[in-house]
């Protein structure tokens, strides 16, 4: 099918186009030049609206073995959002902060988002999360494996042996078709498998190795640039949910600045720094590190952030940051799981209700909108929810309206904890995002920083994910019509998906598949069979399954990406 | 129950043939149907399985409503136990069962009465938070319960259940008010996630009474196999004690937990000595 969407306000930050009205034509599930258009294609008439690439998200759980256990934890979140199936076009599903895999993919293809990356997969449960985003409909995908507390990373980096570490890092994200180097909590979870790692810093001894999460971090971040993987190295810090960690998170992204070479490129991103950017010695004198760590932000620019931004009422915390949530079940006593994942990693989830009257929820909400607004550079913030951590995806046209209009951010200062908005600088803040640099949070920005060059943008041989928002900013001054925004966001006008339109109005129009990213690194022969050798080996006594089965073959996949990646690795 | 001096109006529901798959509407109520003709109530929506129909393809009827749900008594005629929902939120009036029907009967009542003449499904008067319900037969699982995964306490409010067979498992699941009196024998996990109210049970238990529970009573004067790890025996009460309409007499062992729900151990399990010389070790506990 061709389509040309015809005299829309069209943003598309990566090719500098702010908000001119232009035609994009669709064909073959490309974006190409209108006069490539057969007599056939169809006219989308977008006057008076925003045409803006597709939604990325770079982080969002959305699938694997503890999205899917939160879900069985949580009955009680599917009693009430539910869709139903519409035979021929959709299928039905249930679920606000744990939805089904079908309504994960319909309600972001709703809002116009159509590639979402699920930040921390288990690699030898990582077989159950591409059956999982697999099962998703319509969105573009991939997954982050846990590396931080791999038995296999450890003894390597403990040896300092960076080159075979990062052989073994390209052939597992080849074998298990994974994206980019997760890190939470670097070394956490091998404490936790011993009943430790509460607080663990980052210059702290891990239990049977002789390494610090500094190290870890370090060492994984030299590995992720001798792969020369497309993202950076991923982030989740140390301390996280502890008064006082907003020190941590500094010196975390201050472990690897020598390591930045005069690039301009992130060479770390933090994941949620709301949660790691926390001030003050206890929860009752819990203040905003939001300040120091935009600052830091500013002035360095090999890191890079998302918000994991609090949205008030229920969410489902789910993270391989086990100790953690150890912790939060016991402040917020009820359901808790705990998971050990023999020689790699751990996770844990506890439901949560953020309050807005409670005084450390109200500084959560402050601090991941004072960081979004200080920080200085849109390329380099990213507006996620952490979903379901800090509030549901479906929260994401809510948090776009806060960063976007001062009006709307006074509304819940009205609402919320006297004493806990005082603990931060956001109510004398008064930027506001405008339109273009929301396009960048959201879109252009994701896909540059996943290395995606296809996506985000609307140039011509991009792919034809486009969304379409029924808002005229000629118009609209968002700083006061806020909720026309919210609207039109939670439901655009359009959303085209590979050049299908699988949005209209907001309603979902067919059932269809996206494929799966990840990348395939080339390592060189000989390095790759010592390492190969070298897991082989040691998978008998550290596994209980086979070498065989550990390995993901493409044939599993519905529809794989491969993105090869040439490294720096010599034989 | 004290009476209320009520004209009822009457409306008879007599299905059209035996149903086959689960029947559900939320609509068969004083609520819905009150101030409504005949015709306006055979419009109202209800599921057939996967299949939207309406009440007049699957009930025949006679009779009228009354003005207010207060003045509406629905009485329905035969054996309906695939029909789920009924009396949903009512706040008023009654509803008469001639037979057996399905699941959810009563669910999330606020006031008023129903009447079963036959067996009830599972989650009888579930999340109930006012009203009278009354069965003649046996009931399901769940009478007055929680829907699972919700937090303990959120279960049964206020109000009363009598039921005079046999009850499942699980009977007031999550229950923080009201009474549930059953003359016959229970299944397994009566007052599981309790918070409040009172559950009285005349026949045997399956066993693990109160488990979770954090606050109420459950008292049974039949037969226990055991009493919960949890729980630590705190006296011998002689006086008989009420539950419902009823006082059901002594001597109990007082059992106080669950101590893994709540330290405080504000939970009590009463359990007839009588019935129960088994437990009789832990007569050695109180002196
Ligand atoms: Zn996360």
């Amino acid at each position: 099918m061709e389509y040309l969407i015809k005299n829309g306000y069209v943003y598309d930050p990566l090719n500098n186009v702010k908000g001119e009205k232009m035609d994009i034509a669709i064909k073959n599930g490309k974006i190409v030049s209108p006069s490539e258009l057969s007599g056939d294609a169809k006219t989308i008439d977008a006057s008076g609206m925003v045409v803006m690439p597709g939604g990325v998200d770079i982080h969002s759980h959305i699938a694997g073995p503890k999205v899917s256990a939160g879900r069985i934890m949580r009955p009680e979140d599917h009693y009430k959002v539910y869709m139903r199936a519409i035979p021929g076009v959709r299928r039905s599903g249930s679920g606000k902060t744990t939805p089904s895999t079908y309504v994960i993919g319909y309600k972001y293809a709703r809002m116009g988002w159509t590639t979402v990356f699920e930040p921390a997969t288990p690699p030898l449960e990582t077989r159950h999360t591409h059956e999982e985003l697999d099962d998703i409909p319509i969105l573009d995908k991939g997954c982050f494996p846990l590396l931080d507390s791999n038995w296999f990373v450890l003894e390597y980096l403990q040896n300092k042996d960076y080159d075979r570490c990062a052989a073994f890092i390209g052939w597992l994200m080849d074998a298990i078709k994974g994206y980019a180097i997760k890190i939470v909590d670097p070394g956490v979870a091998e404490a936790w498998s011993l009943g430790m790692g509460v607080g663990l810093s980052l210059d702290d001894q891990i239990p049977n190795y002789n390494l610090t999460p500094r190290e870890i971090v370090r060492g994984l971040c030299k590995a992720n640039q001798m792969l020369k993987l497309p993202h950076p190295i991923h982030v989740h810090c140390n301390r996280l949910g502890f008064p006082g960690n907003y020190v941590s998170t500094l010196d975390t992204m201050d472990a690897v600045s020598d390591l930045a070479l005069n690039q301009d490129t992130p060479i770390i991103h933090i994941t949620h720094v709301q949660f790691t950017g926390y001030a003050g010695d206890s929860w009752a004198t819990l203040a905003s590190g939001g300040e120091e760590i935009a600052k830091y932000v500013n002035n360095h620019k090999h890191v890079s952030l998302d918000l994991g931004q609090i949205v008030f009422g229920d969410v489902t915390t789910m993270t391989a940051d086990a100790p953690f949530e150890f912790v939060l079940h016991h402040l917020a006593p009820g359901k808790w799981s705990s998971t050990d994942v023999e020689a790699e990693t751990s996770s844990g989830i506890v439901p949560y209700r953020y309050k807005k009257k409670n005084f450390v929820n109200t500084v959560q909400w402050c601090i991941g909108l004072e960081v979004a607004l200080l920080v200085k550079d849109p390329w380099r913030i990213f507006p996620t929810t952490d979903h379901p951590n800090a509030g549901p995806f479906t929260s994401y046209p809510t948090v776009l309206a806060w960063l976007m209009s001062r009006k709307a951010r006074e509304k819940v200062f009205e609402q919320v904890n006297r004493r806990g908005l005082r603990k931060s600088a956001l109510q004398a803040i008064d930027r506001e995002y405008d339109l273009y640099e929301i396009t960048i949070i959201t879109r252009a920005a994701g896909a540059k920083i996943l290395g995606l060059k296809d996506k985000g943008h609307l140039g011509v041989g991009a792919d034809a994910d486009v969304a379409i928002y029924n808002l005229n900013p000629e118009k609209i001054d968002f700083s006061k019509d806020w909720e026309t925004f919210v609207k039109a966001f939670k439901r655009a006008a359009y959303t085209f998906k590979n050049g299908e339109m699988v949005v209209k109005d907001g309603e979902i129009l067919r059932h269809m598949y996206g494929e799966t990213y990840y990348v395939k690194p080339r390592v060189p022969e000989s390095l790759l069979k010592t390492v190969v050798e070298d897991v082989k080996t040691r998978f008998r006594e550290w596994y209980s399954i086979n070498f065989e089965n550990y390995v993901i073959g493409d044939d599993e996949l519905r529809a794989v990406k491969p993105i090869q990646v040439e490294t720096t690795l010599k034989g | 129950m004290a009476e209320e001096k009520v004209e009822f109006k009457e409306i008879v529901l007599k299905p059209k043939y035996k149903f086959k798959v689960p029947v559900e509407s939320r609509h068969i109520s004083p609520d819905s149907f009150a101030g409504k003709t005949l015709e306006e109530i055979g419009k109202l929506v209800v599921y057939e399985g996967s299949r939207k129909k309406v009440l007049g393809e699957l009930f025949s009827f006679e009779g009228e409503p009354g003005k207010t749900a207060a003045e509406t008594h629905i009485i329905i005629e035969g054996d309906v136990e695939k029909l789920r929902r009924v009396g949903e939120s009512m706040t008023g009036g009654k509803i008469t069962v001639k037979g057996s029907i399905g699941h959810y009967t009563g669910f999330k009542m606020k006031g008023g009465t129903i009447i079963i003449h036959g067996n009830a499904g599972l989650w009888l008067g579930g999340k109930m938070v006012n009203g009278f319900i009354e069965v003649f037969g046996d009931a399901g699982d769940c009478v007055g319960g929680s829907l699972r995964g919700e937090k303990p306490g959120k279960g049964m409010k206020k109000g009363t259940i009598l039921i005079h067979g046999n009850a499942g498992a699980e009977v007031g699941r999550g229950m923080k008010g009201g009474a549930i009196l059953i003359d016959g024998n229970v299944g397994p996990l009566p007052g599981v996630d309790m918070a409040g109210g009172s559950i009285g049970v005349k026949g045997d238990c399956e066993g693990k009474p109160g488990a979770r529970m954090t606050g109420g009573r459950v008292v049974i004067l039949g037969k226990i196999p055991d009493i919960l790890p949890s729980f630590y025996i705190d006296e011998i009460r002689e006086p008989p004690i009420k539950v419902g309409p009823e006082r059901l007499p002594g001597p109990l062992y007082v059992f106080i937990g669950d101590v893994l729900a709540d330290m405080r151990c504000m939970g009590r399990v009463m359990v007839s000595v009588q019935s129960n010389p088994q437990l009789k070790m832990y007569e050695e506990l109180l002196t």
